[in-house]
């Protein structure tokens, strides 16, 4: 019986090394693919972010353009940051689009500014650019990056793109 | 019981020994594990490269969306900036042009065709495609309707002005006027020239152009292709054939002496056959003429109307006259066979005034009598009947149709002198309406009229001496 169990012990070391290495491939190869879902899990948040901010301002900012009445600034031919259009509301005239802090904000006539972004995202090279024929109503071109603030620098925060977008004022 | 225990345990005891089964099942139950999570990676993975590919689009639509709004501006500043073809975009000037045949910008390409869908009616497709990754490209297309509503044809007629004149020389009136293609071709019941051609392409400043001294006195005009008709009371000459390709210097080419020595009256061209009505004389007062030859005019046919044709016009099969017979003051004749023209339907309008002038237009027929604008009926030629009629306050001398407006204006030529111009709607036939007028300096008498839809403009011609020809502008 003894030299049975000693047998047997020996082969339980065996085993259990097996096991533990068995386990720990298992487990690393865990713990991999779960940080790869996280990732990829968060970065598709970071995208949907990006993309979903950056189709709601360009929509807001096009209507805006479309629906205005005329351009205050920029004038034909000219590329500012800062867009400024007359409406047919006059209580919110004029309506002001411009960057300020990384934060696209909206003004309307005397009311507080609004910011148009939460805190995930930022805006650069904002570009309003007035592309009109002469003696058209007027042509907005908006152009924006959009990017998710990435202050850590790690990649799944890592998303950029830019936006273009043109909107014609329809004629009175 | 304890008999079924030790069974067990010995049975446990016999698996535990059989280690290489554990293994496998290990194995086994990772690479289960394994296929589960992989897929569940797999759904992240491709859930953000969908992400990804879905923003990609979006902003693709955007692109696409900036051309068609692009274009619309081009189109603001002119109709004609947008020729039909395919095009990229390019900001050049710091406008928007029309450029290449596509452009690219970060990873999309995007192209713009310009389409003809009818006049003043063009369908413009702008398209983007990229490549959403190794394997697949994605592409957008939006169409969009653009129209030249900045053609003329909708101005405000209720309130017409009088835009320009020219005073022509001499104290001849101006009897008929026509307009083509930017040119008036006018004439006059004498002197010299009695034949004008006069730029118009700005209203605003008209100029003569060229001039001829037709002998006879010209009745009526009518202009198609390169040439001009004109009916005449010369009894050698009642229909003129004048080649006006040189807008300068417009030369008699052709004419037409009919039998007899009754005026011509009123001329019409389709096709060609020329067709000339007559004053009445014994001889026949409708006559069909065949103009492919223009120095060599023929008689193809004539029919006997026994009454003045005082003008004419035709519309597939049959030819309205306007004539002075006082049961049948719009005689419908039959034209099928030109070379046996017959009356084969006519209009009673109340009274015995003759009928000046007639004038078609789809299925409705506008006839001037006295002082009234008749809107008759047309779709059975063979049954004329009468809509409505509204007086106009003087002799009816000329009508002229827009046809650019849905047919809704007629633009009338009187002899009432306190307003010898009036626009007047027919868009309800049954119920014609006054909209606006003009009133000329003095006292005059405006004879002829026309309209051109492109240029929303009429023009007349008046007995004035010093402004024989007037241009009518709605605001």
């Amino acid at each position: 019986m003894k030299i049975n169990f000693l047998t047997k012990k020996g082969f339980t070391l065996i085993e259990l090394l097996l096991y533990v290495s068995l386990s720990s491939v298992l487990l690393i190869s865990t713990s991999f693919f779960m940080s790869t879902l996280l990732e990829a899990r968060i970065k598709n948040q970071t995208i949907a972010e990006v993309e979903q901010q950056g189709l709601q301002i360009m929509q807001v900012i096009t209507q805006t353009i479309r629906n205005a009445e005329s351009i205050n600034t920029p004038t034909q031919g000219i590329i500012a940051n800062t867009l400024s259009v007359n409406t047919y509301d006059i209580n919110i005239n004029p309506t002001v689009f411009e960057v300020v802090g990384n934060v696209l904000r909206i003004k309307e006539g005397s009311n507080p500014a609004i910011d148009l972004l939460n805190s995930k995202v930022k805006i650069t090279d904002m570009n309003f650019s007035n592309l009109m024929r002469p003696g058209t109503p007027g042509s907005i071109r908006v152009e924006f990056v959009l990017s998710y603030v990435n202050n850590i620098g790690r990649n799944e925060f890592d998303y950029s793109k830019k936006f273009t977008n043109t909107a014609t004022l329809r004629q009175p | 019981m304890k008999y079924e225990q030790s069974q067990s345990m010995k049975k446990v005891q016999y698996h535990s020994n059989q280690s290489g089964f554990s293994s496998m099942e290990v194995l086994l139950s990772a690479t289960v594990f394994t296929l589960l999570v992989s897929a569940l990676i797999g759904v992240y993975l491709y859930g953000e490269e969908s992400t990804s590919l879905a923003g990609s689009r979006a902003r693709a639509t955007m692109l696409a969306k900036e051309g068609v709004e692009a274009v619309r501006n081009i189109r603001d500043a002119g109709f004609i900036n947008i020729p039909d073809g395919t095009y990229g975009l390019s900001t050049a000037g710091n406008q928007w042009n029309l450029n290449g045949s596509s452009d690219v910008s970060d990873i999309f390409t995007r192209s713009i065709t310009i389409k003809t869908d009818a006049a003043n009616k063009k369908s413009i497709t702008s398209s983007v495609a990229w490549q959403q990754n190794a394997q697949r490209a994605g592409s957008v297309e939006i169409v969009t309707r653009l129209n030249n509503w900045i053609r003329a044809g909708i101005g405000d007629w209720s309130i017409p002005i009088q835009q320009a004149s020219i005073n022509i020389p001499g104290n001849n009136d101006g009897i008929k006027i026509q307009v083509e293609n930017n040119f008036i071709y006018m004439i006059r019941n004498g002197g010299v020239p009695n034949f004008i051609i006069i730029d118009v392409s700005n209203p605003g400043a008209p100029f003569i152009t060229g001039f001829l001294a037709l002998a006879g006195i010209p009745t009526n005009i009518i202009v198609s292709g390169n040439h001009a008709y004109v009916s005449n009371i010369n009894n050698t000459e009642e229909m003129q054939i004048i080649d006006i390709t040189n807008k300068a210097a417009p030369v008699v080419v052709g004419v037409f002496n009919a039998v007899g020595n009754a005026d011509g009256r009123g001329v019409y061209i389709l096709g060609n056959n020329a067709y000339l009505t007559r004053l009445s004389s014994v001889d026949n007062e409708f006559i069909i003429i065949d103009v492919s030859v223009p120095n060599l005019p023929v008689l193809t046919g004539s029919v006997n109307l026994n009454a003045n044709g005082n003008e004419v016009v035709i519309s597939g099969n049959y030819a309205y006259v306007a004539t002075s017979d006082n049961i049948q003051e719009m005689k419908v004749v039959d034209i099928a066979n030109p070379g046996a023209p017959f009356v084969a339907a006519g209009l009673n309008l109340p009274g015995n005034n003759d009928a000046l002038t007639v004038t078609l237009a789809n299925t409705k027929v506008y006839l001037g009598q006295g002082n009234n604008l008749y809107v008759g009926d047309v779709a059975n030629p063979l049954l004329p009947n009468v809509n409505g009629v509204v007086g106009v306050g003087g002799l009816l001398n000329d009508i002229a149709i827009s046809l650019g407006n849905s047919d809704t204006y007629a633009y009338v030529a009187t002899s009432e002198n306190a307003r010898e111009f009036k626009v007047i709607d027919v868009s309800i036939p049954a119920a014609p309406a006054i909209l606006g007028f003009v009133n000329m300096v003095g006292n005059n008498i405006l004879s002829g009229i026309a309209y051109d839809t492109v240029l929303d403009r009429a023009f007349g011609a008046s007995n004035s001496n010093t402004e024989e020809f007037v241009i009518f502008a709605p605001q």
